[in-house]
């Protein structure tokens, strides 16, 4: 069954037509829906999530997340699924869904709420609240355990962080497929921190550099975003009068770690903006040189330590 | 006389093997007569301090936020720019580097690019001061593109940053330059004077020049350090070196036993358990005692012939002193051919714990051993090292006439100072710091 045209529209409108191929390759099971869209409704399900719960793509699409659940779901969990997502908050809390054949099963769900900002029109637009969900299948047996859904099942912290960093690279497909489109997806940082691949202390010494800077990691699949920095969430959530004035300033380089091999791209943006105030100052040219050995220094020096350093 | 044959690090593109040199026309945008005339470029203008502060943090809150921060925005955006101009010999950043576990954290890198195409050239070593050559290699002689900026106190006592200025012949700039041949990021030479031509010799004004750099950088991961002739300096141009590494030193984590309480508040301290014999100058009540504390210990051993190095640390509040016999040692054929075969050069970096090994078998094999074998190659023997502590006390407290409790320390400590320093050692080793010690911290900071 074809799914609705619109529905689909929804996220590739949004992000570009490759977007959906790109979510598709990701391993891990998630719907991403939205908000904006009369009825919340599902415009995404990865293939691990049609596989896990028996559906196909033209069953779900359009369809609210309520259809996953059945009599055993804990209503008060749905009751704090639906809160987290009017508070644009992030939220993760098992949960009984169903399958399409009706078996019953435990889940930990993940709702992580971003918002999405223009970036090259002439306003600063809040387009919409979409909701990212995830959801992963507890290492269950396939029947054995299933029978027990009458006994709370807590996700192990594993299965926590699996689903973080699966979320994780969610985000960064929509942030890198939103760059293209000239839009960006701010995911929240505090919902990030911690669970990327960046250690804490690479997380500290980024947080120095004052510029506006993304890094972006080339061994991931369609090297994603792994870190932006606060400059850089804050240029682009202010709205750019002209897209291409904002690209023209981008400086992309290369950032190796202590072994001398590429670990990142760092991608260093000047807001125009700038320029102006600064007569006394460095060019913008040089604040964007100045960034990037900034970065560089910072990656190099915290993989040196033995046993850190990635080969 | 003493000579080793040694290949040199190109520090900059236009710095030739000396028969290529042709005479003729220059053409190349360099610093000397020829091109200098309209030639424009940044400069930045510190404030001279009247109290070493605790860093940035602590400096006058009516301060206006400097218009350009030193070393993160100016000196890394300078050498950014180089870099992705293509001015250096390597990418650095592409050399594997790593901690060497153990007690010090010895700091490795290979650099296998480092030295090649060189021919090995013969240097003179059992001479600290030699007369400026203006036939042989000098910055003056380097690419205006190879200078990132002017460096000089400011005159109206804030700091200025001018993102074109001309250069001021009259004035004598000092300048920042890269070094071509970069051993870490943000690799950087700074000439004092650079057009007065001074040899390699330090005085009081380049060395608190040198210092000011320190303490604007404001940042303890960029150090400064110098090497005299025979201490495996190889330009006879008046130069210091500096660069960015964010990992501490092994030198900075060395205990330390202190000697004395020099003029205006300066402590002195020797080296303690660590494979160099030196001494650590801190404390101070403005940056200029500390200053000449340090240039007038460097002014004696140079006087008396003795090579050394000096390591700039902790943005400019720990200075460490350390004289060394490696070259002459080498000259002489003392030293081992094991040693020699690693090629290392034991210079101010070096001593300082960060080892830049040539050959891939001795980055794999490193080890602290390894590093503290080399190391000790380079201290002067204990008896020595005596000798020469006595003949800098005897400069420094000369010149110190005003302060009599120095003269009077030194006559409690000298004589037989073995059992309270390896007290005070032990005392150390143990993690309980020594009242003393702690008391003079509380007075200094």
């Amino acid at each position: 069954m074809e799914p609705q045209r619109g529905l689909l529209e929804s996220i590739t409108n949004r992000y570009s037509v490759w977007v959906r191929e790109t979510l598709n390759e990701l391993p891990d099971s998630f719907t991403i829906t939205d908000p904006s869209i009369s009825g919340h409704p599902i415009v995404f399900a990865s293939n691990g999530f049609l596989k896990m719960s028996g559906y196909e793509m033209g069953e779900v699409v359009g369809k609210n997340g309520r259809v996953f659940q059945g009599p055993k779901t804990d209503r008060r969990s749905v009751l704090e699924i639906r809160e987290a997502i009017r508070q644009e908050k992030s939220l993760q809390v098992s949960i009984v869904n169903y399958r399409r054949d009706g078996r019953p099963f435990w889940m930990l769900f993940y709702g992580l709420g971003f918002r999405e900002t223009m970036i090259g029109s002439c306003r600063r637009e809040v387009c919409s609240d979409s909701v990212v969900e995830l959801s992963r299948v507890l290492a269950l047996d396939s029947d054995g355990r299933e029978l027990e859904v009458e006994e709370h099942c807590e996700a192990s912290d594993l299965e926590k962080t699996k689903a973080a960093s699966a979320m994780n690279n969610i985000l960064s497909v929509l942030t890198h497929y939103s760059e293209f489109m000239g839009r960006l997806v701010c995911g929240k940082r505090c919902c990030l921190a911690g669970m990327g691949p960046l250690g804490s202390s690479l997380i500290l010494s980024l947080g120095r550099i004052k510029q506006s800077f993304v890094l972006s990691d080339p061994h991931l699949l369609d090297m994603p975003i792994v870190y932006a920095s606060d400059a850089f969430l804050k240029l682009t959530d202010k709205g750019k009068k002209d897209k291409s004035s904002f690209w023209n300033v981008l400086h992309i380089s290369p950032v190796r770690n202590a072994s001398g091999k590429i670990a990142y791209y760092v991608g260093v943006q000047i807001d125009e903006g700038c320029k102006n105030h600064d007569k006394n100052g460095l060019s913008p040219e040089m604040r964007q040189h100045s960034a990037v050995g900034a970065v560089k220094v910072a990656v190099r020096s915290l993989s040196m330590v033995a046993g850190t350093s990635e080969s | 006389m003493l000579r080793i044959k040694r290949v040199p690090t190109a520090v900059s593109n236009f710095q030739k093997e000396e028969a290529e040199e042709g005479g003729g026309g220059c053409g190349r945008n360099c610093l000397q007569k020829c091109c200098i005339p309209g030639a424009k470029l940044p400069l930045y203008a510190f404030k001279r301090l009247n109290k070493i502060s605790g860093g940035k943090d602590l400096l006058n809150p009516e301060d206006k936020e400097p218009p350009v921060a030193f070393l993160d925005s100016l000196l890394l955006g300078e050498w950014e720019d180089r870099a992705q101009k293509g001015l250096f010999r390597y990418d650095v950043t592409a050399c594997e580097t790593k901690v060497i576990p153990g007690e010090y954290g010895f700091i490795a890198q290979l650099n296998e690019g480092r030295h090649l195409k060189k021919r090995p050239t013969e240097f003179r070593v059992d001479k600290v001061l030699q007369p400026f050559d203006g036939s042989k290699f000098n910055f003056t002689k380097v690419g205006q593109e190879e200078v990132l900026f002017q460096f000089e106190a400011s005159e109206d006592n804030e700091i200025q940053f001018f993102p074109n200025a001309p250069i001021d012949v009259e004035n004598s700039p000092s300048v920042v330059a890269i070094n071509v041949s970069p051993i870490e990021y943000g690799h950087v030479l700074l000439i004092p004077r650079i057009l007065e031509c001074l040899p390699q010799r330090i005085d009081r004004d380049s060395f608190l020049l040198a210092l000011y750099m320190a303490a604007e950088a404001g940042n303890p991961y960029f150090r400064l350090g110098y090497n005299s002739l025979g201490a495996f300096a190889t330009i006879n141009h008046l130069h210091f070196q500096a660069y960015y590494l964010a990992v501490p030193f092994p030198i900075e984590k060395a205990l330390t036993r202190k000697i004395t309480t020099f003029k205006g508040g300066v402590v002195i301290s020797e080296l303690s358990n660590y494979p160099v014999r030196g001494f650590v100058f801190e404390g101070g009540n403005t940056m200029e005692d500390l200053s000449n504390a340090v240039s007038d210990s460097c002014i004696c051993l140079q006087e008396n012939n003795i090579p050394f190095n000096v390591f700039i640390s902790d943005s400019a509040k720990r200075i460490f002193l350390l004289p060394q016999c490696y070259a002459e040692k080498q000259a002489l054929g003392e030293v081992s051919p094991e040693l020699l075969d690693t090629q290392v050069n034991p210079a101010v970096w070096e001593i300082s714990g960060h080892m830049v090994l040539k050959r891939k078998k001795d980055y794999e094999e490193a080890s602290e051993a390894n590093a503290w074998r080399l190391l000790a190659e380079v201290s002067l023997s204990e008896e020595r090292f005596q000798e020469v502590k006595a003949l800098i006390f005897e400069v420094i407290s000369c010149r110190d006439k005003g302060n009599p409790s120095v003269s009077e320390s030194l006559l409690e400590e000298e004589p037989d100072d073995k059992p309270q320093s390896l007290e005070e050692v032990d005392a150390l080793n143990k993690g309980s710091r020594h009242p003393m010690v702690s008391g003079e911290c509380l007075v200094l900071h």
